[in-house]
């Protein structure tokens, strides 16, 4: 029978818009004879809605709620993969077999989605709570990496307040543990939307204010000068996964920007398959292993699901590897870095589906259920301690 | 025969029917003017081409053509039934066509059927059945038999924007009541909210600023409702009271506007403020005050609306806010950047530069060391009387402190725009008078390094163009270091004002586009220069 597969789209974030176009490239390349898509576009004041119109992106040109086959829908959370009609009535639509979040930042590829589908009991196909909540934030990310041994670049991270009540002392640590040129980013933030290059104090200061307009926490990190950018892409669980091509990604400036990310265009397709890259990358075999092996290391440590995209950055001067970030939801689900290893965006979405259902499986084959006296004793009179197990 | 009559009677009330169909654009139109007849007729008069030509063609093509086919067929025949139902019936087709062609297409703001629309709608639907009605029984019992019979109903399209203006009249009671209602019930709100900390904002200048700064400063400690930019009136704080206050809101900061005596006080007796700022008091709606004796007299209707409790807020700097400020007898705090006397809270020190502008605020017994990416002396007394505000709330100084610092710019008004090269630029595109242009100089003149004003000078000033552009050109030139006219014609009296203040001709350049001008600033531009883009015009002033 086919399954009702949910397609996530849209939300409270500032790629609101990229995300619309992932998940359209993605809800074209099903095939259409094992899924019904339904599409669900969260809208940006969070409210979710489906119906046929939200396949089309043209349609989100001048999006109207009230527009006829548009419903407004919500899950209720309660161990119960329906999706309901939102108003009076409340009534159950349909079940939603799986879901496939195509989410970018903030509320959707940060973990608060993946806890939305955890509590509803249906699968989806990215990282999980904790997977997701890390490769969000920069910082703990960073963090995570180190922790596990593997190669990141030296940062410097505080909080926006920090920075605003005594912005000379930030500066001075700053100037202190690192050398320009650095690089300001926001820490909860995908692509690169408030990301920029500094190389002295003034711009520094304009760095972290536009930065500061992002996030509550702020990352500066060293940035490499002789610099070449390789990203890499894996997909599966954390104990069956495989490594696609790895690209190479040419910017136009010093930094990989948020146009140059999304909106650069040639040929007049649309999202991050236009983006000039060089596929596969041009380095040597030995640097390639090394990156592919990082790539499932780190898909395993950070507890990773589905496809993700790892970006790393080469020094070339000293021929040394680093890990910048991962995206645990990329743009267009790095689908042109599966063709070239003979994984079509089709097959993508089935092997998506399977990962999602193995997880549930999983996760149903651990213990929730768990025969407790505790009230029965606590009925009885009996005293609890406050060291009675939980 | 009433089986004519019949037909006759529908015929008319089809019409009105149509009629009320029709009215959607002259309804948008009237939507988008806030419901005010004023603002409808002027929109008619403005466009009385495309509200007319069609319409007057229609109805007397159907004037003419009715005696005509009166002629052919006699009365209480079925050929003239025929003839004036498929007349009629083209009629208001041709009504129905033309309302859907003026309908605005892809509107900014289209036409929301709000309650108040579908009230309007039904009265409009209701006139027009009266006026139908009227004109059926001149048509039946006037004209009948007579020449001119049926002609009546061909006079209905003329009336379209009239019938509207009438509609609207005659909901105009019911929509009091009804703007009566929701007030009320806003108040009903704020009576069960003895909890929440209420503060008006009012002056001739300056309010707006003031309450988004005082919002950004007080969130360092309170949740706060600041409404949004024009939300100024009894009906605009009504509705933020009833659709955006919520229980969690521990602070509610009220702007007032005034354009009348009495303005204000009505609005303190919808928001019972506890806590009053003033912020200036100035020749602005002079028209409608008359005097600025009224306007003072409107502006401390806020601080006569303060309990017995209550707290008033006033600048120093400016005089009739000082006397008022003597004849207050609750507590009362003075704030200020330039007056000498005692105040509650001043600015001392105030430096600009690429980072903004740096004072050392002094308040009770604190001294604060504040920063802001705001400039101008302007914006650092609106600071400094909302940091006495919040003082006065319990903030303690580190969280004053950071809430200026997170104090934005409005978009091109002394903007600080981020460059690279070590060059400050300040976007203050969107000043456009002249006395905000000579704040604009005052403020570039607090800035060390190289000064580079580019800028079109001021338009649409009518006759005193010319003379206001040649005493901008006179301060430019105690200011600037370098000037870039964009636009030769246009900025000639700039030019003349600067030479005659003896300015060097050689650090003038003049420009016919500013994409022209831009270029050459960037080939002269070096690092510690500072750049002002001083107001910007439409392309078509590109000379």
């Amino acid at each position: 029978m086919k399954k009702n597969l949910a397609v996530t789209f849209g939300g409270r974030t500032v790629e609101h818009d990229i995300s619309i176009i992932t998940a359209n490239q993605l809800m074209h390349s099903v095939d259409t004879s094992k899924y019904n898509v339904i599409p669900i576009y969260i809208d940006r004041d969070g409210k979710w809605y489906t119906g046929e119109k939200l396949m089309n992106v043209g349609y989100f040109q001048k999006f109207d709620p009230k527009t006829k086959g548009i419903k407004r829908v919500f899950l209720s959370c309660a161990a119960d993969p329906a999706l309901y009609e939102y108003g009076k009535k409340q009534r159950p639509i349909c079940t939603i077999d799986v879901a496939i979040p195509a989410m970018h930042g903030l509320h959707g590829e940060d973990g608060t989605l993946q806890g939305v589908f955890e509590l509803s009991d249906i699968p989806y196909s990215s990282a999980g709570v904790v997977g997701s909540a890390v490769g969000m934030d920069k910082i703990v990310m960073k963090a995570a990496f180190k922790g596990f041994g593997f190669p990141v670049l030296d940062s410097v991270f505080f909080e926006r307040d920090e920075y605003y009540s005594d912005g000379d002392a930030i500066l001075n640590r700053v100037e202190q543990q690192l050398d320009y040129p650095v690089v300001v980013k926001p820490a909860n933030l995908g692509s690169s939307i408030g990301v920029n290059i500094a190389r002295d104090r003034d711009a520094l200061v304009f760095a972290l204010d536009v930065a500061a307009k992002y996030d509550r926490r702020l990352l500066v990190e060293k940035a490499v000068v002789s610099i070449k950018e390789v990203n890499c892409s894996v997909l599966g669980t954390p104990t069956d996964a495989r490594v696609s091509a790895i690209e190479e990604p040419i910017s136009s400036g010093a930094l990989l920007g948020f146009e140059d990310k999304y909106l650069r265009s040639e040929g007049g397709s649309k999202g991050m398959k236009s983006l000039s890259r060089k596929i596969p990358a041009e380095i040597s075999d030995e640097m390639a292993d090394k990156v592919r092996q990082l790539s499932l290391d780190i898909f395993k440590a950070l507890d990773l699901k589905g496809v993700v995209r790892i970006d790393y950055i080469i020094d070339t001067a000293e021929d040394k590897l680093y890990v910048n970030e991962v995206n645990t939801i990329p743009g267009s689900f790095a689908f042109y870095l599966w063709e070239p290893v003979g994984v079509s965006f089709t097959d993508l979405v089935d092997c998506l589906v399977a990962i999602a259902e193995k997880q549930m499986r999983e996760k149903k084959a651990s213990e929730f259920a768990f025969d407790s006296t505790v009230l029965q004793k606590v009925a009885s009179g009996l005293k609890i301690g406050t060291k009675t197990s939980k | 025969m009433p089986f004519f009559t019949y037909i006759q009677i529908a015929l008319y009330f089809l019409a009105a029917a149509g009629m009320t169909v029709a009215s959607a654009h002259p309804v948008h139109m009237l939507q988008l003017e806030s419901y005010k007849n004023r603002g409808f007729r002027r929109w008619v008069r403005n466009n009385s081409a495309h509200v007319f030509r069609f319409p007057v063609i229609v109805s007397v093509a159907g004037l003419l053509l009715a005696p005509v086919a009166n002629l052919i067929f006699p009365a209480r025949t079925a050929g003239r039934a025929i003839s004036s139902a498929v007349m009629s019936l083209a009629y208001i087709v041709a009504m129905l066509d033309y309302a859907k062609r003026s309908r605005v297409k892809n509107a900014k703001k289209p036409l929301v059927m709000t309650s108040r629309a579908k009230r309007l709608f039904a009265a409009i639907a209701l006139v027009y059945v009266v006026v139908c009605g009227a004109l059926w029984a001149l048509d039946a019992f006037v004209l009948e038999g007579t020449a001119l019979s049926g002609l009546p109903l061909f006079l209905l399209m003329l009336l379209a924007a009239a019938g509207v203006l009438m509609a609207n009249t005659l909901v105009s009671p019911v929509e009091k009541a009804v703007q009566r209602w929701y007030m009320n019930d806003a108040r009903r709100i704020l009576a069960r909210r003895d909890d929440l900390i209420r503060i008006g904002i009012t002056g001739s200048y300056g309010k707006t600023s003031c309450k988004f700064i005082l919002g950004t400063i007080l969130s360092e400690k309170y949740n706060v409702l600041v409404p949004p930019a024009s939300y100024n009136t009894p009906m605009g704080l009504t509705r933020v009271i009833r659709e955006q206050l919520k229980s969690s809101h521990e602070v509610f900061i009220a702007e007032m506007g005034a354009r009348h005596v009495g303005d204000i006080r009505e609005l303190c007796e919808l928001v019972r403020p506890k806590y009053g700022l003033l912020t200036s008091v100035g020749p602005q709606h002079l028209e409608t005050f008359g005097t600025i004796e009224n306007i003072a007299k409107t502006k401390y209707e806020l601080i006569e609306g303060l309990p017995e409790d209550g707290c008033a807020f006033f600048p120093a700097d400016n005089e009739i806010c000082r006397e008022l400020y003597e004849k207050t007898t609750i507590e009362k705090h003075l704030f200020g950047v330039d007056y000498d006397g005692a105040v509650s809270a001043r600015a001392e020190n105030i430096r600009c530069g690429s980072f903004g502008s740096r004072f050392d605020l002094v308040i009770g017994e604190e001294r604060i060391a504040c920063e802001t990416r705001l400039l101008g002396k302007h914006n650092i007394a609106n600071i400094v009387g909302c940091a006495c505000v919040a003082y006065r709330l319990g903030l303690n100084p580190a969280q004053i402190r950071l809430g200026i610092r997170k104090l934005q710019p409005v978009e091109h008004r002394l903007q600080l725009v981020p460059t690279a090269g070590g060059v400050t630029v300040i976007d203050d595109a969107f000043n456009a008078n002249p006395s905000g242009v000579r704040a604009a100089m005052e403020v570039l003149s607090a800035f060390e390094g190289r000064k580079i004003v580019v800028t079109p000078g001021l338009v649409e000033l009518g006759e005193r163009e010319a003379e206001e552009n040649r005493a901008f050109g006179q301060v430019m030139a105690g200011v600037a270091d370098i000037v870039l006219l964009v636009g030769p014609k246009h900025t000639k009296p700039i030019y003349e004002g600067l030479v005659e203040s003896g300015f060097s001709e050689s650090a003038i350049q003049v420009f016919k586009s500013l994409s022209e001008a831009t270029e050459a600033l960037w080939k002269l531009a070096k690092p510690w220069d500072v750049v002002i883009f001083e107001n910007d015009l439409p392309d078509n002033y590109n000379e």
